[in-house]
């Protein structure tokens, strides 16, 4: 029954909008009534001495019961004193104050100034109790700009959004985003667990009451990057079990800053990311959203006209999304820059696209450049170059190149690195090596997230032999008098 | 077989559904107009009067994620034995020469070894672990042995026809009654083919050794109650591949044309009067027919192929008939978009004389068919081209004579490519592979042309036929996808 007060107390978020609601009706209906006296509002109702002592009887009776739950609250540990001192005074004063005003209600000329001053006091305490379930600056963190000023309400220091990945701060654009979103509501401003804040750079560099979270000598052995990667059930894994936990982007992102040195204000392009760090970058930083899917029904009528026009093959790849594999092989030569110019308008569908021994050159590649959703493109035995392969560079989701019988080098796969995805890369009859062909594979697999995957594969391993289960209901080493007493067992 | 169908059966669907899909919600309807016209560009054009001469298929938008866009079928006919080829049994080694088990065998259909006395047949050839997968490969087939990776070696086969011609007829059209389509029609109807200039449906064959060689029918490409259209087109395997295809003296192309679209007129007046889809079909003929006078000498000009892909492949001449010549041609057309390709090759029907014969058999096709798969994996096409080879049915592990008999309830096969895990040993067979082992991995032969349609992005339920008043599937009311086999 030791829990008991925690959890009365949990209902006092959800009580304390009965005693707030019935006062607002009650004073709502008290000005009504008011304003029977002006002839166009004749009609309203009054308010009879009865019904306004059973309101009165009722609201502070459920305003005692709230401030009650919300003593039980304050003090069941989940929250710091220091934080709900205001809000928790203002509350007993309110309750306080509905017994007040209902001691009173009769004296026709004190009551009304009593009610007016109660509803400040009590939206004063439920606002208070606002700010510590949604923090300091809920109500006007959305403020429009304009309505600031016209209020004098301060406008928030805007970081300019960085344009493009390469130009952002890691750490400032990146970095605290994480700890923001899954770190400070323990190790920040209200609460600092440890003594630990993890809200800017200096608390970070400071670290706890038990010492540095970032070992700057030796980064990745900081303590900051050991509790995140402990197993979930360890004890001192951050954040705390049932808390959300980092996403397995957000541990690729906070390793990658730590072993590129963890600094405060190198850019992106600086620290240098590897290709799946990149394409995280380019999703968080906005720069490059994930382009959106085109429409399906849009798709497919552009499709039909242009497959006519052309006499390419074009086929719809999924029952109900935009998808198309495009094949323009069956015509040969006699695709090249002009026709492929003319796919422009389904670009973006374009999932599977085969434009090996067509007339494609370099320079026709603008439309390939759009199609953000390519999955499998065939170049083979096509003029592409080097040149070509570098338009490319920025499609990220193409997992099978066939480059087969090109002009392409191992200059050429460098521009490839950034294709985090590609996983096939066909390159036979070119001059490409088998080195730089390993490069690539090296650069696009992160060996990292595969480490820590068999890291997690090991403990749910671990996790499953653990689960088990011993029923025993008491056994017994009796020997049947009928057998013989023997040291050892017959075989 | 040709009965007079619904005149544009399926271009009447394809309206219908337009239609009241547009009355539904007119976005969604738009794109399932369009869809139509992808399928059939005549849709919105109105009937044009030139007949095009593409099939876009009936099947749309695809029920799964498609992975494969053509197949080879290397087609092992006569019955290759698995127990000496990919299945080893050392239990049947073990008890060779001595009585079969009756348990195994009682009450069982059996071909000519009815009736006999059933004597264990051992492997006398020797089984290696290949590749870093470590599939047993039968050091029959070193080259096969060196593409082990590659390859999913199903062991759990199963079908229901012990005689060659039944047999082929279920392993091709998924039952034995004549005048079912058989998996390359029921594909090229349900997608059309990539070209315009070759048939979608393509046939090689070549020969084994002299003896163990059981005659192919023509039917066993047939498209059965599907317009003949679909049918397969036997090439020839030794000089030109069509015969005839040249113009007459003084005849040139374009004067050639103009007798094509002339007949294409007249026939088109006859199409409208009679409402006979054969006609289409004759058209469609025609079309192609022309443009074979130029794609197929262009196919067969194996010139531009350098040496070392013709000594890769074995080929010892150019069109000499051989099944790695015809396996080169193979890829030839699969590049050139041809939907199914199937290569018989006969020989694999050792009732004796296996140890010899089957050595020779084997000797005959193992480098071809392991360097089509090294070809096609060079080239990228091996992603979106499915390999099948395998025959009819397997052997019996009990001995008649110096060989093996017809056995139905074992056989091995292989697949590669198409989105097929390579590496992996698909199914088993009890301890002397008389029988397939029911574990989820057992692969009864409508069970093979479920997953084989899955690898197109079909679903067998929706590639549907309706014929004198019932709806045929290739996999009939039956067939599982062995999802376990896709990567």
């Amino acid at each position: 029954m030791r829990d008991l007060p925690a959890y009365l107390g949990h209902f006092h978020p959800l009580w304390v909008h009965l005693p707030i609601g019935i006062f607002i009706l009650l004073g709502t209906l008290e000005v009504a009534g008011l304003l029977r006296r002006i002839r166009v509002f004749s009609g309203m109702p009054a308010l009879s001495p009865g019904l306004r002592t059973l309101i009165l009887s009722i609201g502070a009776g459920v305003a005692v019961l709230a401030a009650l739950l919300g003593w039980l609250l304050a003090h069941s540990g989940d929250y710091d004193p220091a934080v709900v001192r205001t809000h928790q005074w203002l509350g007993i004063a309110s309750a306080a104050a509905a017994l007040l005003l209902l001691a009173v209600h009769r004296v026709r000329w004190l009551y009304a100034p009593c009610l007016a001053g109660f509803l400040v006091l009590l939206t004063l305490a439920g606002h208070a109790g606002g700010k510590i379930s949604h923090g300091n600056d809920y109500l006007t963190a959305r403020m429009p700009l304009d309505l600031r000023r016209a209020f004098g309400v301060p406008v928030p220091v805007v970081r300019p959004p960085p344009t493009d990945t390469d130009h952002a701060i890691a750490y400032r654009d990146v970095i605290q985003p994480v700890l923001d979103e899954r770190c400070t509501s323990c190790h920040g401003a209200s609460k600092s667990n440890g003594g630990l804040r993890l809200d800017s750079w200096d608390a970070l560099a400071k670290g706890g009451k038990d010492g540095p979270v970032l070992n700057l000598a030796n980064l990745s052995a900081s303590e900051l990057l050991r509790r995140v990667d402990l197993p979930q059930e360890e004890k001192g894994h951050m954040p705390p079990l049932g808390k959300p936990q980092l996403a397995d982007d957000d541990l690729t992102l906070l390793e990658w800053w730590m072993s590129a040195g963890a600094s405060p204000d190198k850019a992106v392009a600086v620290l240098g990311a590897p290709a799946l760090v990149g394409e995280i970058l380019d999703t968080r930083i906005g720069g490059k959203a994930p382009e959106r899917p085109p429409y399906r029904g849009a798709t497919l009528v552009h499709s039909a006209r242009i497959a006519a026009k052309l006499g390419i093959l074009i086929r719809s790849m999924s029952p109900d999304g935009p998808w198309i594999d495009v094949n323009a092989r069956p015509l040969g030569k006699e695709f090249g820059d002009a026709q492929l110019a003319q796919l422009a308008q389904i670009a973006p569908a374009i999932a599977w696209l085969d434009l090996g021994g067509t007339s494609v050159t370099d320079e026709g590649l603008g439309p390939v450049e759009a199609m953000h959703w390519l999955q499998r493109l065939h170049l083979d035995g096509t003029k592409i170059s080097d040149k070509g392969l570098e338009r490319l560079a920025h499609l990220r989701r193409i997992e099978y190149l066939n480059l087969r019988g090109t002009a392409v080098t191992d200059n050429g796969l460098l521009a490839l690195h950034s294709m985090s995805r590609l996983r096939s890369i066909y390159v036979w009859q070119t001059a490409v090596t088998p080195e730089a062909v390993n490069a690539l594979g090296e650069a696009v697999i992160d060996r990292r997230r595969i480490a820590r995957w068999k890291a997690d594969k090991e403990d749910l391993e671990r996790r499953i032999e653990e689960e088990h289960f011993d029923g025993n209901t008491g056994g017994s080493l009796r020997l049947d008098a009928a057998q013989p007493t023997a040291a050892v067992p017959p075989k | 077989m040709n009965l007079p169908l619904d005149p544009d059966f399926v271009r009447q669907q394809q309206l219908a559904w337009s239609r009241r899909t547009f009355l539904g919600k007119s976005a969604q309807a738009l794109g399932a107009l369009a869809l139509g016209s992808l399928m059939n560009p005549r849709l919105l054009a109105g009937g044009a009067a030139q007949p095009d001469s593409r099939w876009p298929g009936i099947m749309g938008s695809p029920q799964f994620p498609p992975r494969a866009k053509r197949v080879i079928h290397l087609y092992m006919a006569g019955g290759p034995s698995h127990l000496d080829l990919f299945d080893p049994k050392p239990e049947l080694n073990r008890i060779h020469g001595q009585p079969f088990p009756s348990s195994f065998t009682s009450g069982q259909q059996l071909a000519q070894l009815q009736n006999t006395k059933l004597l264990a047949r051992g492997s006398t050839f020797g089984f290696t672990r290949c590749g870093l997968s470590g599939q047993m490969i039968s050091d029959l087939l070193p080259y096969t042995q060196q593409i082990a990776d590659d390859i999913c070696i199903i062991r759990s086969m199963h079908t229901e026809q012990i005689n060659h011609d039944p047999a082929h007829a279920f392993m091709n059209a998924g039952s034995m009654v004549k005048g079912r389509p058989s998996m390359g029609s029921w594909l090229l109807y349900g997608l059309g083919a990539e070209t315009e200039n070759l048939p979608g449906y393509v046939v090689l064959m070549s020969r084994g050794p002299s003896g163990g060689e059981q005659p192919v029918s023509a039917r066993q490409w047939s498209a059965g109650f599907l317009p003949s259209r679909f049918q397969g087109v036997q090439f020839q395997s030794t000089g030109m591949p069509v015969h005839y295809v040249g113009n007459p003296d003084g005849v040139c192309q374009s004067t050639q044309r103009q007798v094509i679209d002339e007949i294409a007129r007249l026939n088109g007046f006859h199409e409208e009067e009679t409402l006979d889809p054969e006609v289409q079909t004759r058209l469609a003929q025609y079309e192609l027919a022309f443009k074979m006078q130029t794609s197929v000498p262009d196919l067969t000009d194996l010139s531009e192929e350098p040496a070392s892909i013709r000594e890769m492949y074995g080929v010892k001449e150019l069109g000499d008939g051989s099944f790695a010549s015809n396996c080169l041609v193979a890829r030839r057309l699969a590049e050139r978009g041809v939907r199914f390709i199937q290569l018989y090759h006969r020989g694999w029907d050792q009732h004796s004389n296996l140890d010899v014969d089957l050595k020779e058999v084997c000797h005959r096709v193992d480098q071809a068919s392991a360097a089509l798969i090294t070809d096609l994996k060079q080239r990228g096409m091996l992603e979106d081209t499915l390999v099948l080879w395998g025959g009819e049915f397997g052997r019996t592990p009990m001995g008649q004579g110096t060989g093996r008999d017809h056995h139905i309830n074992a056989f091995s096969l292989w697949m590669a490519g198409g989105g097929i895990r390579g590496g992996v040993t698909w199914g088993s067979t009890d301890e002397l592979g008389y029988r397939y082992v029911e574990d989820g991995q057992d692969m009864h032969v409508h069970d093979l042309h479920a997953t084989m349609l899955a690898s197109f992005g079909i679903d067998h339920e929706k590639l549907i036929y309706r014929f004198q008043g019932r709806d045929f599937r290739l996999t009939d009311v039956h067939g599982r996808v062995a999802k376990g086999l896709f990567a």
